[in-house]
């Protein structure tokens, strides 16, 4: 029932922005409309981040209590980060073609960006190899917690190299306020999205999981 | 409007990414249901014989 309100109510987000994208906020002057990108790449960007600091909190929580639900959270979370991150490389060189005139440089927050991808997929590689073993969960859940230093050095990449190795602007670049309401309206619905998919992995993996007892229960009697 | 055919490839991204994503999540419930059948009969099995 909770689920299904949600669904509704991420449906109406979803049209929301859409209608704010595209209908509402003007086109920038210098990037033309391609500039548009913005609001689905950044806000991705974020709910990457957001799903890794779940990853982060969820592997942490493992550790400690050793108690099934943070690893499902944890593995959902990955899931759901790899799959924003894939949006997050796709449509980045998308918007960097026609605006930096390559679809790809290895420059700092680029190159960053890429690592921390890969690494999250294989934290998933490791997570699905070792499935039915019982330290995968353990070894998992190491991984994210050290899977996560990489986040901050993506989202601080423009800081802590020099500026003439950037292509990306500076953080907080100021917005027109029509632009800055469309921003956060998105960042609004991708992180609905986000806890709405989550909360649906996990259930799937707790379903999972009884399955695969279950299924033991009756082998053994 | 030249760059229109990059937002369309960019917009289009996300809706297919999040699209292949449900789908795979819709066969990893199938497949679950079938071995839940397939357990049901198990247990059915046990229980007759």
């Amino acid at each position: 029932m909770r689920s299904t309100l949600v669904s509704y109510v991420l449906f109406a987000a979803m049209l929301i922005a859409l209608a704010a994208v595209f209908l509402w906020v003007p086109t920038e002057k210098e990037m033309g409309i391609i500039q548009r990108i913005f609001y689905f790449h950044v806000p991705s960007a974020m709910s990457a981040f957001l799903a890794f600091f779940l990853v982060f909190i969820g592997s942490i929580q493992y550790l400690r209590t050793r108690e099934e639900k943070w690893d499902r959270l944890a593995l959902s979370a990955a899931e759901l980060g790899v799959m924003f991150g894939l949006i997050v490389l796709i449509t980045g060189p998308l918007w960097a073609k026609p605006v930096w005139g390559v679809y790809w440089r290895w420059e700092p927050r680029l190159t960053s960006m890429l690592i921390t991808f890969t690494i999250y997929v294989a934290y998933l590689m490791v997570r699905d190899y070792g499935a039915q073993a019982s330290q995968a969960p353990r070894l998992g859940a190491v991984m994210g917690i050290l899977a996560f230093a990489n986040v901050p050095l993506v989202y601080y990449a423009v800081d802590l190299w020099s500026a003439d190795q950037q292509l990306h602007p500076p953080r907080n670049v100021g917005l027109e306020p029509t632009m800055e309401y469309a921003k956060w309206i998105c960042y609004a619905t991708f992180f609905l999205l986000l806890f709405h998919l989550v909360a649906q992995r996990m259930e799937l993996a707790r379903i999972e999981s009884a399955v695969v007892r279950l299924r033991q229960k009756l082998d053994d009697a | 409007m030249d760059n229109l055919h990059y937002l369309f490839a960019a917009f289009s991204t996300v809706w297919i990414v999040l699209f292949a994503y449900l789908m795979r999540l819709t066969k990893r419930t199938k497949e679950l249901g079938l071995q839940l059948e397939e357990l049901e009969s198990k247990i059915r099995e046990k229980k007759g014989g």
